[in-house]
């Protein structure tokens, strides 16, 4: 039975082709889940809101890691304390975002803002009605801190209560009156009543003084107690009264020896404060108890007040504050207590934890910034970088591989390598920010992933790589009879020199010569001497000046033109050099062709091959 | 500074991976016709070459097909192409055979003879020196040539090289590939 003539043509591989680039499509989803969902477990890009707390960052011009620094001049230098308030406030509530995502470090970093952010609102109010914090925030801070302090410690010895204080200031910056107003306005009054005070005493003190020239009788019994109850104030006036007693040579009444006594502070301390109290070292375990009976009083005025007047204004306000902020450190004492005054409870406990959130900030953002730098994190960084270095490489591995099968590899993959590119970058810039350590395994993720990627691309390759060899049913690959030369060599197949008739696959950084120069006598064994040795030039030319097997020695070409004449020297296998000879070029040039001829024949090729 | 970029756009990518693929189909399936086209036309040549006995409906008679080369309007990587010969006997010029008759192949030896198979009425058979032969049934003297000759076997040469010819393109159809993936 006759047979059909039937051939068919079929593109090998192209199903495969398919299939991988599905494959890729899948992987590239995955990758992309994958990275999503691990940033969505570390908190959630769409709950962190990155672009809100770059923002507000940048609003206060936190940017790099300077942060702090930016973040101490920009409070130095802020112009509306308004402005202050709102991106302490937006900080805060940023690192408290950004708190899931990197941990402990931005908790420490919220947790120190808190006490500054707590403070720049218990001033916004205060400042923005007075209009006194035109220049700086802690400059403005410690203002309004010292002026609440004066208005405190006036309004303290009017017997105002802390109360009564803060309604009346509320009163009266609603008035429209600043702080500076309210507190001169309270040492007026202040004044005022030390005056009449002082009136008061030099009055009971004439009386008394005519009551001991009649013998003390009844008449001056009455300024006598007026005159010891104005002696136990800590006032101009008290002390007018005191030093009246002493001229009056009456035992002064008070309490103040015998309760500093109780507090059992050491005199040695409180003389190096500057504060003689004129008490003896007994006693001195009393001073305990005076302390935690101090402790335990509700924080009202009545206990500020207690405290002044056992320990005057200094020392007892120092101390109230230290009991209000759950601290107290004598060593702070002596240096704090000749510049505060009385503040107001909450102020109070606000002004001493912004002093110190600022110390604690800077600290931790030093802890920060040198966790930034440490050598784990350079770890990571240059982690980061040889992997990408090395997927770069790949992707340029995987660009010459498929450059052997013409242009097409560029036009194909350039793009997807661009892509990759970009990709790989919006990952680096994720994890090598400074809270990358805390994204490593966002980075584990997408190395897997692009690894897969990877695996695909080059299997991809290999598909079109079979693509394009081509087949025909029942047909041997023609291509495949060539033979490979991936180590180089001599090219037979059909065609003249220049017909271009046998298909090649070529590597990048191969050479190629014209058949034509190849032809030339020598050039062949040349060649082939200088691929065998992996192109140690240096080799091959020392293997010829040997002359092992024969040839010309270099003729030098004289300076003079020597009437044509050079300087020849002959080397035979086994027998001295024979020198000292000159020849024309003529004779030269024959020399070198058969030298040349002798090399190829040598090399076991037919002369009239080369020749 | 802390900057977070990442944009996750998953039918994006698998667009683009289909965008990278359009153009390989494309070009591999214009190459794929190419060679088709160029494999029958030297075919034909070939054919023409073989002999007198081989026309223009031997020459016309070699043709290509292409299949699967669009899938949902666009070029296919499962396309293929098939070049075949009209002929259903052609395939025995292509790489020779032997027939053997039964018993005998009648060979005729001029044009418009009666068929063979209807020897009993218009042929009549002899062996003329050992050959077995059919005449014309009227020419009982033998005065005419014989109309066929009968043979036990019968030996066709191998006239064609289709299948050489199209492995030879074949082997081009990388640099046809290229040069329409460039195009």
């Amino acid at each position: 039975m006759a047979e059909k003539l039937s051939i068919q043509i079929a593109l090998e591989g192209g199903e495969e082709i398919e299939r991988q680039l599905e494959d890729i499509g899948t992987a590239g989803q995955k990758a992309f889940n994958d990275i999503t969902k691990a940033a969505e477990q570390a908190g959630g890009f769409r709950n962190i809101k990155p672009e809100v707390v770059t923002a507000k960052l940048k609003e206060l011009g936190v940017v790099g890691p300077e942060a702090f620094n930016k973040i101490q001049a920009a409070v130095a230098s802020a112009g509306r304390l308004e402005r202050i308030v709102g991106g302490v406030a937006a900080l805060e509530n940023g690192f408290h975002k950004l708190e899931g995502a990197i941990g402990k470090t931005a908790s420490r970093l919220a947790s120190s803002l808190g006490p500054l952010a707590g403070v720049a609102r218990m001033l916004g109010p205060v400042g923005i009605a007075a209009g006194l914090l035109g220049a700086s925030m802690i400059k403005g801070a410690f203002d309004a801190v010292n002026s609440i302090n004066e208005i405190n410690a006036a309004a303290i010895k009017l017997g105002v209560t802390i109360e009564s204080l803060q309604g009346l200031t509320r009163a009266m910056e609603q008035a429209g009156l600043s702080t500076e107003a309210i507190t001169s306005g309270f040492k007026k009054v202040q004044d005022d009543i030390d005056q009449l005070k002082l009136d008061r005493v030099k009055k009971n003190f004439e009386e008394l003084q005519a009551a001991a020239a009649q013998g003390f009788s009844g008449a001056g019994s009455k300024a006598l107690r007026e005159l010891k109850e104005a002696a136990e104030q800590f006032t101009p006036a008290g002390k007018a009264a005191r030093e009246a007693l002493l001229a009056l040579e009456v035992p002064i009444p008070g309490t103040t020896a015998k309760d500093v006594r109780e507090l059992g502070i050491e005199l040695a301390k409180l003389k190096g404060m500057g504060i003689d109290l004129k008490v003896d070292d007994t006693n001195v375990e009393q001073i305990e108890k005076i302390t935690d009976a101090l402790a335990r009083m509700p924080d009202t005025a009545q206990r500020t007040q207690i405290a002044i007047q056992r320990f005057g204004q200094a020392l007892g306000t120092e101390l109230i504050r230290g009991l209000q902020a759950g601290g107290f450190e004598l060593d702070k004492f002596k240096a704090k207590a000749a510049a505060m005054g009385q503040p107001l409870a909450q102020q109070a406990i606000e002004a001493t934890k912004f002093d110190q959130s600022l110390n604690r900030l800077l600290a931790t953002w030093r802890a920060f910034n040198s966790l930034t730098l440490s050598p784990a994190m350079r770890g990571i960084f240059d982690f980061l970088d040889n992997e990408i270095k090395l997927f770069q490489g790949h992707l340029i591995d995987l660009g010459r591989d498929l450059t052997q099968i013409g242009t097409i590899a560029s036009l194909i993959w350039n793009e997807p390598a661009v892509a990759l590119d970009h990709f790989i970058n919006a990952i680096r810039d994720l994890v090598t920010t400074p809270i990358g350590n805390a994204w490593q395994w966002i980075v584990d993720t997408f190395n897997q992933a692009m690894n897969w990627v990877l695996e695909k691309a080059r299997a991809v390759a290999a598909a079109l790589k079979s693509l394009l060899t081509g087949s025909a049913e029942g047909a041997g690959s023609p291509i495949s009879d060539m033979g490979g030369f991936a180590h180089g060599g001599h090219v037979g197949g059909r065609g003249t020199g220049m017909s271009d008739s046998n298909l090649a696959w070529v590597s990048r950084g191969e050479h190629i010569m014209p058949a034509r120069a190849v032809a030339q006598p020598g050039v062949l064994a040349f060649l082939e001497a200088l691929r065998r040795s992996g192109g140690n030039l240096r080799r091959v030319l020392d293997g010829m000046g040997r002359f092992a097997m024969g040839g010309p020695v270099a003729m030098p070409v004289l300076a003079g033109g020597g009437n044509g004449m050079s300087n020849v020297t002959i080397q035979f296998p086994g027998l001295p050099a024979i020198g000292g000879l000159r020849a024309s070029a003529d004779v030269v040039e024959e020399l070198r062709k058969a030298a040349a001829m002798a090399q190829v024949r040598s090399g076991g090729r037919k002369p009239s091959r080369y020749s | 500074m802390a900057r977070f970029k990442v944009k996750t756009n998953a039918p994006e990518w698998t667009r683009a991976l289909r965008e990278k693929q359009r153009p390989v189909a494309e070009a591999a399936v214009a190459a794929l016709r190419e060679t088709a086209a160029n494999a029958v036309q030297e075919g034909r040549r070939n054919i023409a070459g073989a002999g007198p006995n081989f026309g223009g409906k031997w020459v016309s008679g070699l043709q290509y097909l292409t299949k699967d080369a669009r899938e949902g309007g666009e070029a296919s990587l499962q396309a293929s192409a098939v070049i075949f010969h009209r002929y259903g006997i052609a395939g025995v010029f292509e790489t020779g055979a032997t027939i053997r008759g039964k018993p005998l192949l009648w060979i005729p030896t001029t044009r418009g003879a009666p068929s063979a198979g209807r020897s009993g009425k218009k042929l009549g058979s002899a062996t003329v020196r050992g050959t077995p032969m059919l005449f014309d049934a009227n020419d009982r003297d033998r005065e005419r040539k014989p109309l066929y000759v009968g043979v036990p076997v019968v030996r066709i040469p191998k006239k064609f090289n289709i299948t050489g010819i199209v492995k030879e393109h074949v082997a081009r159809m990388a640099q046809l590939f290229i040069k329409h993936f460039k195009g």
